[in-house]
């Protein structure tokens, strides 16, 4: 019974797709959306319960749910659900203004079931390999979400996007090659379970320099997916470029999921070689990944494309946490994973609320959004000062953690480049979004009232947004104490 | 090849005298790599990994040095190929099931790939590794 709940979740996303294909009701599409969605985190949370009660559970051999499964399982379900509810006014708005067919819809709606269903696999991959199959899975079926509109730009997109994540992934299918080389050796033979990750970690005596290159590769090819510097090249084009929800999904779940493949394979190298090697790599890819966003984000025009190199310094930062390490270091680093994913989702489903009332992207055409979305626009402002990294949010708990951690673990240089960084990056994106809420708005702009169902949806993302920032719950909190441990071995 | 009116690659990025010396780089840094992977390196036969490695970074390199679309691909899939000897060679090869999943994977993509590509051709009629709208 127990396991076959893991299998169950991303069955049921996959399975509600594939019949979204034969429905051409719009209502009824949407209905099964949300109510996809909603079992998924349903699913999830069951699957919570079952692990804090009795531990880490697996299925099939293939499937393992533990800790740190737990925090990176529930964000995308939860983003899943409040996506789905969004994307509800997000496409009556767009079948007003003619961007998408309603022809199309179906398409629409199935890719997405799909790719959570992808996403929920990556998640919940035991064996690395199929960590490997759902990555892949994840960029094919996001990819055609991307170009959707079938715009060039869109297009083009797409294509770099699956162009770039691909190759980078397929160096992660030889760095993973690898570490299972050194497992098999390590155990003279294979068995069928030797690619786990969880029979990995248990084995005792893996080559450290066969770990160390397969660790390499690993990380260019999920960091590529990821989005950290120097092959993030793909990441603005392909969140700016795609629908809003989509962009969501793949600013706030997707990125994430490649860092917890980046999470198994640093636990692998802890193990085999020794913490100070991967979490150096994870130090410089962070650090370079925050240097590399800042001047983008200054200089930047296009609100979506804006908040697309906000995820690139943001996932900077989660590495950073990681590399600076310790139980401070790795807890701030998970705690970030959930505040950023939560937060960059809501600003992204503003912003596409934002872009069709304006009609363009173009921060500079943009004007007085709290005047004809007084809602939208207060989420907006706050949104911002919490991805700016200002208390109360919750972004600035966990980044004050990741520099104590850093601190702690005395590096004064790193710490030193990060905050300057910070301080640009907040004036900046401070700014931008001013220039947006403020002033007068165009006569052309849309002043229609705004519509419940995204609204419910940010203001689900607004209260975790604080809550978090104010208070973490004891759950939530035992959940991150137990997720340290599954990465520090 | 045309539908999507591909006749002869004309263009590359870097020269090809460039591009051979490159590759012949490529080849003798694999065989230095593969010296330094220790254990795994005589699991099959001595040279079986240098020349799985130099494949990999064959097709890496054909995908950065072509322009058309279709030639990235073919990079691609010699880079996908590599892959899969390497994995043989090093292991006894992976589980079925996951050989299976990461060909399914493949196909979907090159599928995916095909469809973008005749889509851009057929509404503005140029190729979509050359779109550069998207820049800053």
């Amino acid at each position: 019974m127990n396991s076959t709940l893991l299998w169950i979740t991303p069955l049921v996303p996959a399975v509600i797709g594939l019949c979204m294909l034969r429905v051409r009701s719009e209502r009824l599409l949407s209905v099964l959306d949300v109510g996809g969605s909603m079992t998924v985190l349903g699913l999830a949370m069951a699957v919570a319960y079952k692990v804090i009660a009795s531990g880490p559970l697996s299925a099939l051999g293939l499937l393992r749910a533990d800790a740190l499964t737990l925090v990176f399982l529930l964000l995308v379900g939860l983003l899943a659900l409040v996506t789905s509810v969004a994307t509800v006014g997000w496409i009556r708005q767009e079948i007003a203004k003619g961007e998408l067919k309603r022809e199309s819809l179906r398409y629409y709606y199935a890719l997405v079931q799909g790719f959570i269903a992808t996403m929920l696999v990556t998640v919940l991959a035991d064996n690395l390999g199929i960590l490997w199959i759902a990555m892949e899975g994840t960029t094919i079926t996001s990819a055609v979400l991307v170009g959707f509109h079938g715009h060039k730009q869109g297009l083009e997109a797409a294509w770099k996007y699956i162009i770039v994540t691909t190759i980078g992934i397929s160096f992660g299918l030889f760095g993973t090659v690898l570490v299972y080389g050194a497992a098999t050796h390590a155990q003279s033979g294979g068995t069928a379970g030797s690619m786990n990750w969880s029979s990995i970690v248990a084995l005792s005596h893996l080559d450290p320099s066969i770990v160390r290159i397969g660790f390499i590769f690993v990380l260019v090819g999920y960091g590529a997916k990821a989005g950290l510097a120097p092959v993030h090249m793909w990441l603005p084009d392909a969140h700016s470029q795609a629908p809003s929800p989509v962009s969501a999904l793949l600013s706030g779940a997707l990125i994430k999921c490649a860092l917890l493949g980046i999470l198994r394979f640093h636990t692998i190298a802890c193990h085999a070689c020794g913490p100070a090697f991967s979490e150096r790599l994870l130090l410089i890819f962070g650090l370079v990944s925050v240097v590399v966003a800042t001047p983008f984000i200054l200089v930047q025009h296009d609100l979506k494309r804006l908040l697309g190199y906000h995820s690139v310094e943001h996932v900077g930062i989660i590495a950073l946490g990681i590399g600076f390490g310790g139980r401070l270091g790795v807890f701030g680093a998970l705690l970030h994973v959930i505040n950023h994913g939560v937060t960059k989702a809501l600003a992204f489903l503003i912003a596409g609320d934002a872009i069709n009332r304006f009609g363009s992207r173009d921060i500079p055409k943009m004007r007085g959004y709290l005047g004809i979305a007084p809602w939208c626009g207060t989420l907006l402002l706050m949104a911002a000062f919490s991805l700016a990294g200002a208390p109360p949010f919750s972004i600035f708990i966990s980044e004050l953690m990741v520099i104590r951690a850093g601190i702690g673990a005395g590096h004064a240089l790193a710490v030193g480049v990060f905050l300057v960084m910070m301080v640009v990056i907040f004036a900046g994106l401070i700014h931008h979004v001013g220039q947006i809420a403020f002033g007068v708005a165009d006569a052309k702009a849309d002043r229609s009232r705004e519509s419940r169902w995204p609204l419910l949806g940010m203001l689900t993302l607004t209260v975790v947004m604080l809550l978090f920032g104010i208070y973490i719950p004891a759950g939530v909190n035992r959940l991150l104490v137990h997720a340290t441990e599954v990465v520090l071995g | 090849m045309k539908r999507i009116q591909i006749r002869r690659e004309i263009e590359p990025v870097i020269p090809i005298p460039v591009t051979l010396a490159l590759a012949a780089a490529i080849v003798v840094l694999s065989f230095h790599l593969s010296a330094s992977l220790g254990p795994v390196q005589h699991a099959i036969t001595g040279h079986a990994l240098p020349v799985g490695i130099a494949l990999i970074l064959l097709g890496v390199l054909v995908m950065a040095s072509r322009k058309k679309a279709l030639t990235q691909m073919v990079g691609l899939f010699a880079s996908e190929n590599g892959i899969f000897f390497t994995a043989m060679a090093i292991t006894q090869g992976m589980p079925l099931i996951i050989e299976i999943g990461v060909i399914l994977d493949v196909v979907l993509g090159a599928l995916v790939m095909g469809i973008m590509v005749l889509r851009v051709r057929s509404s503005i009629d140029t190729d979509i590794a050359d779109l550069e709208s998207l820049k800053g």
